[in-house]
């Protein structure tokens, strides 16, 4: 692939987005203000597990402003559903997972601090809030429970009924009997425990959403701040609100930023667009921060304990995992599926281990429901298995990059024993690239030069492996999906020869404006210029399911190649037409119909001009108009990969660790636009090392309070956290989608983890260091070091 | 929030200390960096009146009177890291300056506020103690207006609570021109560089005269309620050589003399570990570059 | 009760009744419709809300609008040019890529446009410092120090 065009497939144009971001034009949801709006401000559980015995809304309601208050008693007597998690796992005895009822206002039990109970709506915001305090709730506070790692074990408060022991699932995957085999005859056995740190997702945009009702359409319109608006029309009307689905929209407008947060269906829009008819005037809701803290979905929160088989020469014989995974209070949207199918499908990582299994319990405590975060699963079985990997190495004295070697997959497609199949890939050359950037073979004498500063300098390696483009719909049904995972595009050629390109994928800072519109512009040969991208609509565009798990350009884009194709197929016969030829003569090249081996040819704007101006036209073979719809579904995922280097210098004084150096070498399949891509990578890693050493949702455990909630306690990566980094990318083309491309959009914050985690267990291992907990904050590094030199 | 009864900019001193004594429930209002998310969080209740004391020229300017550096009240925490006078003679203040928050928060929060809040981790809180400053305050409880100077150490109570009168205005804070041979070291330990509620903060200030350490002073941040004075410290290094035996006996007592908490931040052990390695890494700094 | 409040922004002269608690980011927003300045936070940290102030960064949710009387305000509406050409810094953040989402590059442009004004040619660790009380969740802020040295070097 080249850029045929200006502009096209592998240049980097500037983005067409930036110009509205950079001089205050955007438009956000907080943004949007209609007539007549009022402000819905939520009353949060200030307890994490309690029995709500009254709510008093009488003051409230007397309060000025006040337009109305709902309760759970409001939602129940209309009849108004709960929130549905749309996939099932199915646990290990052959089970359905459970499903507690997920109300949008409590009923009757409030399960996590910040769980909503109320909701007043009034003529400002201020009204809201002052309303929101003076309402009276008589909570019978029960004991909570927290700590993923004990809430399963008899005796511990219950989250739901429904759901013993809070256990939701016990899942298995993998061959469990070749698996203790393996184990039984092996030469070298590598442990691990540890915590997989809770996370919050923070895009800086909070949620925010702003609902009408038309009495004259009997019709909704929602704008919210979501990255599938489809998915949310879907689950809100038919699941929740019981609406007709054709009576209500959903726009997504310009959206700051999701990494999964903003994917899943949540109570406070359905409420205000259940609302907004019942006030019969359109409402606005905005997220605070702190209520952020402890409303959006958070990310990851694993105890898990694994261990890897090798034979004598460092081959992997065998892994095991048990995990298990904090679901939080409720089942959120895509929940159950992100420790299972998006987790344990990954154990094999890059390697040709034979053997794995993995049993993953997925358990309700009394926190904020966890879901899918940048990553969603990937980061979580990269860090298995590249910490178990690093220190097999140290432990068996075998270089980093040599065992990785020694285990890499090599022929493909290569089927892994968890039910993937990889088509394409070369991790030698990501590695061998990553390696020599890094320059390795320094490394020593950097170690040296930084002792004689008091400063313990170590490297860290990981090879990551994702799988992207969520993927083929009937496998996906076949394990538990209640929804399709394929894309819809639309590709509208307008008279004059511009085209609006429809798409069911969002963008909320992946820069799909300008990508798609590089796709379109090469493969119809017009300028960049003359394509728009509008997403983001359920009202304009056909349909779609979203941007999530790096699926946009090979799910997404792949559908509006699809409607390219259509449109290209119709333009031939029209030009046949014109050029008076067979429609078997008729090629396209470079933005012109030819006749095929002649000089005869027409532009690509003459044909889209005879569409819609049919005078010379087979009208009696074909429709006027060029305007083509296409529904893609992959025929498997794309599975990114890559290597990534870390160095980091260590304060043994004080604990503090810096990221020094660091190296990303990605295979990302084919590229559109390099600029796009390196900007993904390097907000990717800043999310890994802010996982690796700073971030943390820390709940009390015995009380279940955040105390974490606010970003004074949540360390934020910020400008002098993070280095510049060093990225590069291979390639091998994803062999099943025509653009040949993988997806790029979480490897950053899927490969960095493991890799600044080894790097730090590395700079310390000759103090006797051998784990170092994520976080790896100064206190805890510093802790480390003190219990080695115990 | 409730509505306010009252909204007052007041253009002279004398009528702001009058109104105090007047209305009695006044919200001060200055840089209003600390107060508005302390109000918005709800730990902060605006009073029936809110006072936005911003065009009172008494509490502006820093200039030197004597001996002293006066710093009004008013100053913001980048026009003091940039005057002249502060960086001839305070430096530690500039040096301090930037560990506090970010450059916005700087721009606007001032050095009477940030005195006001009384917070334990208050950036500009030990570096004034260990330059020996003192407050000045002044209100009008009769006909003439009284004012008042109060070391800085005495001025605070607890956490947000000061020993200011609630008719009282804090005016500015007045620093002594530090003497020949005088050094002074600020170190914070945060686990972040900048904007994060200080982990913990040390300050040591003294005179290096033929080798000795005199007149030393030393306090710590975040380790009690209030910043507090490094007593016990200031013992160990008085009138000795900073040699390796006097550093390890000062790290010892500082470590030895605070008593933090544990918080999600770090627990109280690693805070008493950092405070004794800390406090030697500046004193060796000092001893190595005078 | 409101208060008369009289100030510039972006230039313009601007008359408003305020309740006195209203802030000024909330003024900026609510009143003059002016939406690009944004908010991401409630504890002043995030930096999205970043404007000039008499030619100062400061964060207009830790401001009252009262204390804007009769200041000078700059928002990142009134950053570029009359006749619409960008700012330096705007075009130094398109041409590097500084920017993902937008939201928080309002803030992070205001925010970088003084620190060069106070420092014409910083180190990128002095850019990395001066811009942390701006959080970014996208970039990774590697783009956005591209883009400050970028502006600074073209000048």
């Amino acid at each position: 692939m080249g850029a045929n065009i200006p502009n096209g497939i592998g240049a980097s144009p500037r983005r067409k987005e930036d110009q509205r971001f950079l001089t205050g034009a955007g438009n956000y949801t907080d943004d949007i203000n209609i007539q007549g709006q009022t402000y819905a401000c939520f009353l949060r559980s200030p307890h994490a597990h309690a029995r709500i015995r009254k709510i008093d809304t009488q003051a409230a309601a007397a309060a000025p402003g006040v337009v109305a208050i709902f309760t759970g008693a409001d939602l129940a007597e209309a009849k108004v559903g709960g929130l549905p998690c749309g996939w099932l796992i199915t646990d290990v005895n052959g089970q359905p997972m459970k499903e507690p009822p997920h109300p949008l206002l409590a009923q009757g039990k409030a399960n996590h601090v910040g769980d909503q109970v109320a909701v007043v709506i009034a003529e400002t915001y201020l009204q809201a809030k002052d309303a929101v305090e003076l309402i009276e709730v008589d909570y019978d506070v029960l004991d909570a429970v927290a700590d993923v790692a004990t809430a399963t074990q008899p005796g511990k408060p219950q989250v739901h009924d429904i759901a013993p022991n809070n256990t939701c699932y016990v899942w298995g995957h993998g061959d469990k009997a070749a698996v203790d085999k393996a184990f039984a005859g092996a030469a070298h056995v590598t442990t691990l425990e540890f915590r997989n740190n809770r996370l919050i997702p923070n895009a800086i945009e909070p949620r925010a959403a702003v609902a009408q009702y038309s009495r004259s359409e009997d019709a909704y319109t929602l704008h919210v701040s979501n990255q599938n608006p489809h998915v949310e029309r879907l689950l809100m009307t038919a699941f929740v609100l019981g609406l007709p689905e054709h009576k209500v929209r959903v726009i997504a407008p310009d959206v700051g930023g999701g990494f999964g947060s903003k994917i899943f269906l949540y109570a406070e829009e359905t409420v205000i667009t259940w609302a907004a008819k019942r006030v019969n005037r359109p409402i606005k809701w905005t997220c605070e921060r702190s209520e952020s803290f402890m409303s959006d979905a958070h990310g990851r929160d694993h105890a898990t304990k694994a261990e890897l088989a090798l034979d004598k020469d460092g081959k992997f014989l065998a892994m095991r995992v048990n995990t298990k995974a904090n679901l939080g209070a409720y089942l959120s949207t895509f929940a159950s599926s992100v420790p299972t199918i998006l987790y344990a499908t990954l154990l094999a990582g890059q390697y040709t281990t034979p053997a794995i299994y993995a049993e993953v319990t997925g358990v309700f405590t009394n926190t904020v429901p966890v879901d899918a975060y940048r990553g969603a699963g990937r980061p979580e079985a990269t860090f298995v298995v590249e910490r178990l990997v690093s220190k097999a190495a140290l432990e068996m004295g075998i270089d980093q990059a040599e065992i990785r070697r020694r285990n890499f997959i090599k022929a493909f497609p290569y089927a892994t024993p968890v039910g993937l199949t990889y088509d394409t890939g070369n991790y030698e050359a990501t590695l061998a690239a990553a390696t020599k950037i890094a320059d390795v073979a320094g490394f020593p004498a950097r170690r040296e030069e930084a002792k004689k500063r008091g400063k313990l300098r170590g490297i860290g390696y990981s090879c990551y492996i994702e799988a992207c483009g969520l993927a083929p719909s009937n496998i996906a049904g076949a394990l538990g999906a209640r929804a399709g995972l394929f894309e819809a595009g639309e590709v509208r050629v307008h008279p004059t020869g511009s085209v609006t390109v429809f798409t069911g994928s969002h963008s909320h800072g992946q820069g799909h404006e300008t990508t798609f519109a590089q796709v379109v512009a090469e493969r119809l040969g017009i300028p960049f210029e003359s394509v728009d991208v509008v997403h983001g609509d359920t009202g304009r565009i056909p349909f779609g399911m979203g941007t999530y798990g790096s699926r946009s350009l090979s799910v997404g884009g792949t559908a509006i190649m699809k409607a390219i194709d259509k449109v290209v197929a119709k333009g031939k016969k029209i030009a046949a037409h014109l050029l008076e030829a067979a429609d078997s003569d008729i090629v396209f090249e470079n933005g012109n119909f030819k006749v095929a081996g002649t000089d005869k040819q027409v532009a690509f704007g003459q044909v889209a001009f005879a569409a819609y101006v049919p005078h010379n036209y087979p009208l009696d073979k074909l429709e006027p108009g060029l305007n083509e719809t296409a529904f893609y579904d992959p025929t498997n995922f794309t599975y990114p990969a890559g290597s990534h280097i870390c160095e980091v210098e260590v304060d043994p004084e004080t604990g503090v660790t810096k990221v020094v150096n660091y190296v990303a070498s990605d295979d990302f399949g084919n590229i559109i636009n390099p600029m796009i891509v390196e900007g993904q990578v390097h907000g990717g890693l800043a999310q890994g090392i802010g996982q690796a050493l700073l971030e943390q949702a820390v709940y009390d455990y015995e009380t279940g309070q955040l105390l974490s909630g606010s970003f004074t306690d949540y360390a934020m990566p910020r400008a002098d956290d993070v280095p510049s980094f060093k990225v590069d990318t291979q390639v091998t083309p994803c062999t099943h989608n025509p653009l040949g491309v993988k997806g790029c959009g979480e490897a950053g914050a899927i490969g960095s983890p493991p890799a600044v985690i080894s790097a730090i267990i590395d700079a310390l291992k000759d103090l006797g260091v051998k784990e170092v907990p994520m976080p790896a904050t100064p206190y805890r590094v510093w802790q480390a070091i003190q219990s080695a030199r115990a | 929030m409730t509505a306010l009864d009252n909204y007052i900019a007041p253009t002279s001193l004398e009528q702001a200390v009058v109104q105090l004594q007047e209305l009695g429930e006044v919200t001060i209002l200055a840089g209003g960096t600390d107060l508005m998310p302390q109000s918005h969080a709800g730990r902060v209740k605006f009073k029936r009146t809110l006072m936005n004391i911003r065009r009172i020229p008494e509490l502006r300017g820093i200039a030197r009177e004597g001996d002293e550096i006066r710093i009004g009240a008013l100053t913001t925490i980048s026009e003091m890291m940039a005057h002249p006078l502060v960086r001839e003679h305070l430096p530690l203040l500039v040096s301090a300056g930037d560990h506090f928050a970010s450059d916005q928060i700087r721009n606007a929060g001032t050095v009477g506020g940030n005195i006001c809040n009384a917070s334990p981790a208050g950036d500009t809180l030990v570096p004034l103690m260990v330059l020996g400053a003192s407050v000045e305050l002044a209100s009008k409880p009769d006909d003439t207006l009284f004012r008042r100077s109060m070391p800085l150490p005495e001025f605070f109570v607890g956490p947000g609570k000061t020993r200011l009168a609630p008719a009282e205005l804090l005016t500015a804070v007045r620093v002594p021109i530090p003497p020949k041979g005088f050094v002074a070291r600020f170190h914070k330990f945060g686990t972040r560089p900048a904007l994060d509620i200080s982990a913990i903060s040390i300050g040591v200030a003294g005179v290096l005269k033929d080798g000795k350490f005199s007149q030393v002073r030393v306090a710590f941040g975040a380790v009690a309620p209030t910043p507090v004075c490094g007593c016990a410290t200031e013992e160990a290094l008085e009138g000795k050589k900073l040699d390796a035996a006097t550093i390890a006996a000062a790290a010892k007592a500082a470590q030895d003399e605070v008593h933090p908490i544990s918080d999600v931040r770090a627990s109280a052990w690693y805070r008493k570990e950092m405070i004794h390695n800390m406090t030697k890494r500046i004193l060796e700094d000092v001893s190595a570059n005078h | 009760m409101n208060v008369k409040l009289s100030l510039k922004v972006n230039g313009k002269a601007v008359e408003a009744d305020v309740d006195p608690r209203t802030l000024l980011v909330q003024f900026l927003r609510d009143h003059l419709h002016l939406t690009g300045t944004h908010v991401g936070c409630d504890t002043g940290q995030c930096g999205a809300c970043t404007i000039h102030l008499n030619g100062r960064a400061v964060k207009s949710c830790n401001l009252l609008a009262v204390q804007a009387q009769g200041a000078e305000v700059t928002t990142i509406e009134g950053l570029a040019a009359p006749n619409g050409d960008m700012h330096p810094m705007q075009a130094a953040f398109k041409e590097c890529h500084g920017l993902q989402c937008g939201f928080c590059t309002p803030g992070m442009v205001m925010s970088a446009t003084a620190l060069l004004k106070d420092n014409p040619k910083p180190t990128e660790e002095q850019i990395r410092a001066g811009l942390d009380g701006n959080f970014c969740r996208c970039t990774g802020y590697h783009n956005i120090v591209k883009a400050v040295q970028t502006c600074a070097g073209g000048r």
